[in-house]
């Protein structure tokens, strides 16, 4: 009897639930409070890692984006999207678990006054105009040129992101890096930042796949479908 | 007592910052699983109308 291989997404996937597991576990119970912020730093080991994978992400989407547009093959536009809105998941979460560690640190919930923190909810807001604005669009050449035109406009943000804390003066810290942090800190770090690139691997993978289905059944239906005023029935193109 | 300049407690922050995290991966885990099995479900219907 044949036996099944697990797929690779499948295996990146269990593997990503493992990792923050164990890196979760490593932050909250056994890394040491930090000397300012005491045991409220622990709530870097998922923010940051949430952000770093988020940015990743939408840069994944910046490339899938010039590939699509590149080889108008729709693997490309199908990896977009999917990078695309496995990117806004972890921007929502970046925003929330950000807004819970400004609270007990800053003593407030959210500023408009911090470019870091408008900058990041301006990086949600441009991702999720290009799933918004892929929702408008029927055909499926079209829908992947606007696509990848609105991900690598929005992509603009992403690095604005990362170094506007360098750039203007910022509430927000600057980025640490590995000498500044102690190694009981670093570890629950850097294993929660492979587990959530595991689960958007992962993530990514099955996204994808749904819009590949999406529009095969789209493809096969098509030609029953009562054709749209103004258009000819299954070409996407205007009468 | 405490020094100055040293955040106390905050566990309900922390605690918080992981159930939101936990939650947010598991309900977009979900959300693929359940619309891979729609769109697998109209391709079954799809087959088995138009053979």
């Amino acid at each position: 009897m044949p036996v099944a291989r697990p797929r690779l997404s499948t295996v990146s996937g269990l593997l990503g639930v493992v990792l923050l597991l164990a890196g979760s576990y490593l932050g909250l119970f056994v890394a040491p409070p930090e000397r300012h912020m005491g045991d409220v730093v622990r709530i870097v080991y998922v923010h940051v890692p949430s952000a770093w994978i988020s940015m990743l992400c939408y840069t994944f989407a910046f490339g899938f984006a010039i590939a699509s547009l590149w080889t108008r093959r729709p693997r490309w536009d199908h990896l977009t999207t999917a990078a695309v809105e496995v990117g806004i998941v972890l921007n929502v979460l970046l925003l929330v678990q950000g807004m819970l560690f400004a609270r007990p640190t800053w003593g407030i919930w959210w500023t408009w006054a911090d470019v870091r923190l408008v900058f990041s909810f301006l990086m949600f807001l441009l991702f999720a105009g290009v799933l918004a604005l892929r929702a408008f669009v029927d055909d499926p050449a079209r829908r992947g040129t606007w696509t990848a035109i609105a991900t690598i406009t929005a992509f603009v943000d992403v690095p604005l992101v990362y170094y506007c804390v360098r750039w203007w003066r910022s509430l927000h810290q600057m980025q640490s890096t590995p000498e500044t942090m102690d190694a009981a800190m670093k570890l629950p770090m850097r294993i929660n930042a492979f587990a959530v690139l595991f689960l958007a691997g992962w993530f990514i993978a099955r996204r994808a796949e749904l819009e590949r289905r999406r529009q095969e059944i789209d493809e096969v239906a098509e030609p029953a479908a009562i054709p749209r005023a103004g258009s000819i029935a299954g070409t996407g193109v205007e009468a | 007592m405490a020094p100055e300049g040293v955040i106390i407690g905050g566990w309900s922050f922390v605690v918080a910052a992981y159930v939101v995290t936990a939650a947010g991966l598991v309900l977009y885990a979900w959300s693929l699983r359940s619309r891979l099995n729609k769109i697998q479900s109209r391709i079954g219907n799809h087959e088995r109308d138009h053979g």
